[in-house]
């Protein structure tokens, strides 16, 4: 599906930045970006390698625990508790 | 590409013999059940939350809701604001074309990508949704207040067109890019032709007919609910996108009775696609509308949203009880075009592989769908 989900930034250096979801990180160019990004925010990531947009913090939260959530119940056996961000449970019913 | 896990791929596989594509696969690990957690949500919460968590392509994926939300619900909507959600998709329809020319098209001809351009239209259009309704609300449903500021609207429109000189021909009256054109699809242009490509990926093609929501209706019932994985219509595997919506054009009927329905005709395509985006947001009228629709006349059904995202046919199939989501179904574009017997392994499978099959391969999956995460390999 057409997902894109928000990656947390672990490092900056210049106009790059390298970006966690999930587990796995890439490197990611911030040549796109309006505004600055710093360590500790969300980016979505368009065409594999570009930030195209900060998203805020408890909208990243929300988006990363329903996709948490879709992983789980696909059976991805590769996510655990400790990828979730803080605050990660979707306390929605189902 | 790289992908998240959450996001995941497809896997393109082929083999060659005596020069030609001889067998191509495909597989799809893409969270096609995704939408299955938003199950229990309030309806009304339901395309936000869509457009937060599908945002490849946010706007279309949107409406596509907003459309499904309120035939359930039966909310009749002010044609002015369908016609503001129209303007959305536009102006997002144009960034994701911009967004391949600069980064994609660039990419395969050998140059840098187009940043500075990227960048300005990127600026003109991204935030176009709190220009029209400036209390972030279009995604509720029944519409949200329509205040465009106009002020605003016009100027970045001009420096949208500017920007979009950069990738669209010199020549705006030109049916295809002219050999040596210097904008981004001229590049394009020039390099299908030098290695002879125009008709690369074309097969007997058919492009996408309307879908009526009745039979989607039954179509969703059927296959053991199977249609959002590999979606076909009466048998056919019909091809969506820039293309399928431009069969019609002459520009694009020429090219297709040359060299067929190939990289050149989905090229073409796409530039008169900007071309026409530019000039509708040009001449949009002013939007003030009535008031949004309070409520609806039912608090639960079946409703279908089907609306054209830049990349083909979106398809939302929701179910509402009391208010409350008790499913979702969702059709992209990219299961149409990718299925097992669909557009890229029927323009691949019998095509010319050359020196570099990948390329090739590459080519076309961009002119299908750029936007979705591929891992090419041979069989």
């Amino acid at each position: 599906m057409c997902v894109a989900v928000p990656s947390q930034v672990i490092s900056v250096e210049g106009d790059r930045a390298t970006v966690e979801c999930f587990g796995v990180r890439r490197e990611v160019s911030l040549m796109l970006m309006e505004e600055a990004v710093t360590p500790g925010d969300y980016l979505i990531i368009q065409s594999g390698a570009f930030a195209v947009e900060r998203v805020p913090v408890e909208q990243a939260r929300e988006s990363l625990a329903y996709f948490a959530e879709a992983l789980a119940d696909a059976g991805d056996d590769s996510l655990s508790e400790g990828d979730l961000p803080r605050g990660g449970r979707r306390d929605g019913a189902r | 590409m790289t992908s998240s896990p959450a996001e995941g791929s497809l896997h393109v596989r082929f083999a060659v013999e005596q020069g030609r594509f001889s067998r191509v696969s495909i597989t799809n690990d893409r969270p096609l059940r995704a939408s299955a957690v938003l199950a229990g949500r309030p309806a009304a919460d339901l395309p936000r939350l869509v457009s937060q968590l599908f945002s490849v392509c946010r706007i279309a994926q949107g409406v596509a809701s907003l459309g499904a939300v309120e035939q359930a619900l039966c909310i009749a909507v002010d044609p002015v604001q369908q016609m503001a959600r129209d303007a959305l998709m536009t102006g997002e329809m144009l960034i994701d074309h911009a967004t391949r020319a600069c980064l994609d098209w660039t990419g395969m001809t050998g140059q840098p990508p187009a940043i500075a351009p990227l960048r300005r239209i990127r600026r003109a259009l991204a935030d176009l949704p709190s220009v029209l309704f400036p209390d972030g609300d279009w995604t509720r449903p029944g519409g949200g207040r329509l205040c465009p500021d106009m002020s605003v609207l016009g100027p970045r429109l001009a420096e949208a067109v500017e920007a979009f000189g950069d990738i669209l021909p010199a020549d705006p009256g030109a049916m295809t890019p002219p050999p040596g054109d210097p904008g981004l699809a001229g590049c394009l242009a020039d390099y299908i032709r030098s290695r002879e490509l125009e008709g690369f990926g074309a097969f007997a093609v058919k492009p996408m007919p309307d879908l009526p929501s009745d039979r989607l209706m039954d179509r969703f019932e059927q296959d053991d609910g199977l249609f959002p994985e590999r979606p076909d219509w009466d048998g056919d595997h019909p091809l969506t996108g820039p293309l399928a919506r431009r069969w019609e054009d002459g520009a694009v009927h020429a090219v297709c009775r040359d060299h067929g329905a190939g990289l050149m005709a989905h090229l073409v395509a796409s530039t008169r696609e900007m071309a026409d985006g530019l000039a509708l947001l040009g001449a949009l009228p002013d939007l003030a509308g009535l008031p949004p629709v309070e409520g609806g006349r039912k608090d639960g059904g079946l409703g279908i949203g089907v609306v054209e995202a830049v990349r083909g046919r979106l398809i939302h199939r929701v179910g509402i009880r009391d208010g409350v989501v008790t499913h979702l179904d969702i059709v992209a574009p990219t299961e149409w075009n990718f299925h097992p017997q669909g557009p890229l392994v029927s323009g691949l499978t019998g095509a010319p592989s050359g020196a570099d099959p990948l390329a090739r391969i590459r080519l076309l999956v961009s002119a299908l769908d750029p936007c979705v995460a591929v891992r090419i390999s041979p069989l």
